[in-house]
């Protein structure tokens, strides 16, 4: 019900940022409109680090008091987070064919991004192989405090590292307000997102309690009866 | 402009795709509470049916 109410403003902040990203902001001199990537290649960036500190934070919380809510929390994040780090990549890689004339290059946050991105695909994979709940969890939670060491090295990978990938290059201030706002809406809509998913995790989970919870002769003397005579 | 624009659809093809799945899920877990409502409104008629031809 709170995440509908939420709906509107988050849709609205996107179309602003939409409308910003394609009539506000200038067109830069040396790229052109290719450099106009920046304002969802950024927010999406951001988004798949964040996305990983949830992930990792939330499954810290589980092992601490194993409630089953926390892992609900980290399974949609890193859904979400998933999403954002191979729009990251993809969209980079865009970008860097345009700027570099080359798809992909090995430039360490290039590389740091990758590892991001596999530790997220890792997570999710381990996670889909098991059934049991808590194991599940258990074990996610393990791999994504693990993989929360590799966010700070995306992020100070340009600044310890040479590479090819700019560090925070000087912008316009129209340019630079529309960033803001881009990474701002899309920053809402992925917390409405994750709102969502959250809660539909929670009824899997109580719908799965229930579901155990129904007396299995019942559910025998159910599926009697559908059988055709 | 045509590097945007694809980087740009990609961005929202995938947003719509991952909204689509979060639809269709919440579909299939409606269809499940219904089921498992429907089962236990059987049990109590057939509890309440049990007690009074007992009574």
């Amino acid at each position: 019900m709170h995440s509908r109410l939420w709906c509107i403003p988050v849709a609205a902040l996107v179309a602003a940022a939409i409308l910003a990203v394609c009539l506000v902001a200038p067109t830069e001199e040396t790229m052109g409109d290719a450099q106009r990537i920046v304002y969802i290649h950024v927010a999406m960036a951001w988004l798949a680090l964040v996305g990983f500190l949830i992930v990792g934070a939330a499954g810290a919380m589980y092992l601490r008091g194993r409630n089953l809510l926390w892992d609900h929390w980290a399974q949609a994040a890193a859904e979400l987070g998933w999403l954002c780090a191979s729009l990251t990549l993809a969209t980079g890689s865009l970008w860097a064919h345009a700027a570099w004339n080359t798809w992909w290059t090995w430039d360490p946050r290039l590389l740091t991004s990758f590892i991001l991105w596999a530790a997220y695909s890792g997570y999710l994979l381990v996670r889909g192989s098991l059934d049991d709940p808590h194991r599940r969890a258990r074990l996610g939670a393990v791999l994504a405090i693990v993989g929360v060491f590799d966010v700070p090295l995306v992020i100070m990978a340009t600044r310890w590292f040479r590479g090819m990938h700019p560090t925070s290059p000087g912008m316009d201030p129209t340019m630079r307000l529309v960033l803001w706002l881009s990474v701002f809406s899309f920053t809402g809509l992925f917390v409405l997102l994750l709102a969502i998913r959250r809660r539909q995790l929670r009824q899997e989970g109580l719908l799965a309690d229930l579901e155990r919870q129904t007396p299995l002769e019942d559910r025998y003397a159910k599926e009697r009866t559908c059988l055709p005579s | 402009m045509s590097t945007f624009v694809t980087a740009y659809l990609l961005v929202w093809a995938a947003i719509f795709w991952h909204v689509l799945r979060l639809v269709a899920r919440q579909s299939r877990l409606e269809q499940t509470a219904r089921a498992l409502n429907n089962q236990v409104q059987e049990m109590q008629e057939r509890e309440e049916q049990s007690v009074a031809r007992a009574a």
